[in-house]
């Protein structure tokens, strides 16, 4: 079973002292040691944003894809080769800007694997320019007089694209996070966290002391995860009080679930070396 | 080293009904692929600086290795580089891999073109992919009409065949150019690797493929 030790390596991070994806890395290493797996168990894939550093600090199996294509990547190696246990990480612009289509129909394919999403509100890696959760009115190089489009709502969208596993975490707690990530790999299906992570360089706005005054976490406050309406209820609570936690989960067929023909079979690892087409054709005669 | 099989429209939408044939004899060599659990000392690196530039295979979830496919530019590990001394040494490695393949390709006597017809000829079609069935159709059609033609099919554009071309391209007063795109990229090919140029093209961008019919009466024109 892996340590923490055994998750470090060698490379320096390049990213900015104080940054929420430091609090999302302790996590998510802290739930690889407390789920019990072992390195080569693991496929991490990340996309295009600061975020994508993750697959270089986390000494798992990695990979790194394109602008937004973090869950077709990640699909794709969990129905080839159904043993590995996949988390896919996107940023706020990666996922809902540019993989957006990905993440609706994800969310109802219900493929067993984890999506945490780097939700900074803000594209920091190109030097801090509006995204699809950045406020209203937020100033940044794209709107420099404000957002005038109020932001997408992202939980709710995944309630109501029938996910199965739906949360919130805050980077600036990563203790709770942990815990969030493990309950997302353990969940049979599609878990996913939007976390907010806040980008101390570039969103001004959005601030660890902007979250820590207005965070509350929803199992304190007696929420029943069961009930899809009153999660989407929960999830337009926005200003004041925002929640965080699970929304909402429920048990559902896995998309490889519903393949009886390569249930249980890893397809990477069939032999192909002596392939007889012949057989097949037989059988159809 | 990874292949990616890019395929046109015309051989897509085609349909055609054959024999059922014995595929036992086809085998998918899988090259230099770690099978059951990494062995080797330390840790297992994906992108291994080699002699042939070729590096150990593994799949994720062999036992012991660690698999990453990382960034535009990485070290042995797979973790990012933007080390200047790694870039060269991977662009190196990359270069390596294509001789390392052109001399596999000579020593296993790999078919890299084909030619159909005779090996001397007025004329000679040169192209690569979907076109195939038509000139091979034509060809049947000028030989009734007496002209003496060939069809050198290149298999492989990279690394490209230089001298079986330069070879069949000697031996013809004609080399025409027959493919589906409006620059004539085959004969860019020709004219970077053999320096010289082609004599005709027949060039098709319209979306729809070739005839044997159409093929006939252009070759007739430029002969």
């Amino acid at each position: 079973m892996v340590t923490l030790k055994d998750l470090a390596t060698p490379i320096k991070s390049n990213w900015c002292p104080g940054c929420g994806n430091y609090g999302i890395l302790t996590a998510v290493k802290g739930a690889l040691v407390e789920l019990g797996l072992e390195r080569e168990q693991v496929a991490l894939v990340s996309g295009i944003g600061c975020h994508g550093k993750m697959v270089n600090y986390v000494n798992v199996n990695g990979f790194h894809g394109i602008h937004g294509r973090v869950l077709p990547i990640a699909t794709g190696i969990k129905l080839a080769n159904p043993e590995l246990m996949v988390i896919g990480f996107a940023g706020d612009a990666d996922q809902y800007d540019e993989g957006w289509d990905h993440f609706c129909h994800a969310m109802r394919r219900n493929i067993d694997m984890t999506l945490i999403v780097h939700d900074n509100q803000t594209l920091g890696l190109t030097t801090g320019q509006t995204t699809a959760t950045s406020l209203q009115g937020f100033k940044s190089k794209s709107t420099p007089f404000g957002s005038v489009t109020p932001p997408l709502n992202p939980i709710a969208h995944a309630l109501v694209s029938n996910g199965t596993f739906v949360a919130r975490g805050f980077a600036g707690d990563p203790r709770h996070l942990q815990s969030l990530i493990v309950e997302a790999v353990r969940h049979r299906g599609f878990g996913y966290i939007d976390v907010f992570q806040p980008c101390v360089t570039f969103n001004y706005l959005n601030t660890y002391q902007w979250f820590r005054e207005r965070v509350y976490k929803l199992d304190e406050q007696g929420h029943d995860y069961t009930d899809r309406q009153k999660a989407l209820e929960k999830s337009f609570e926005w200003g004041e009080r925002i929640p965080i936690g699970i929304f909402y989960k429920e048990e559902r067929l896995t998309y490889l679930d519903t393949l009886p023909h390569i249930k249980g079979k890893s397809l990477a690892k069939l032999p192909v070396e002596n392939v007889n087409v012949v057989t097949i054709i037989e059988t159809m005669k | 080293m990874p292949v990616i099989v890019l395929t046109d429209k015309y051989l897509v939408e085609s349909q055609v009904s054959i024999e059922s044939f014995e595929t036992s004899r086809m085998k998918i060599e899988r090259g230099n692929l770690i099978t059951g659990q990494y062995q080797g000392t330390g840790e297992y690196m994906k992108y291994e600086l080699t002699e042939t530039g070729v590096s150990p295979r593994a799949l994720p979830s062999t036992k012991g290795a660690i698999i990453r496919a990382n960034a535009d530019e990485y070290d042995e590990f797979g973790f990012t580089s933007e080390d200047p001394m790694m870039t060269v040494s991977m662009i190196q490695k990359r270069q390596k891999k294509l001789a390392f393949l052109a001399k596999e390709l000579e020593e296993k006597k790999i078919e890299t073109t084909k030619l159909y017809g005779p090996e001397k000829a007025t004329a000679t079609i040169v192209s690569w992919g979907g076109t195939k069935g038509p000139i091979r159709e034509a060809l049947k059609l000028l030989k009734r009409d007496g002209v003496v033609a060939n069809y050198l099919q290149i298999i492989y554009l990279h690394p490209f065949p230089v001298e079986r071309v330069k070879k069949v391209l000697n031996n013809t007063s004609k080399a025409i150019v027959v493919e589906h795109n409006r620059t004539s990229q085959l004969s860019s090919l020709i004219r970077e690797y053999l320096l010289r140029d082609a004599d005709y093209t027949i060039l098709k961008y319209d979306g729809r493929p070739f005839s044997p019919a159409y093929l006939v009466a252009k070759v007739k024109e430029v002969l």
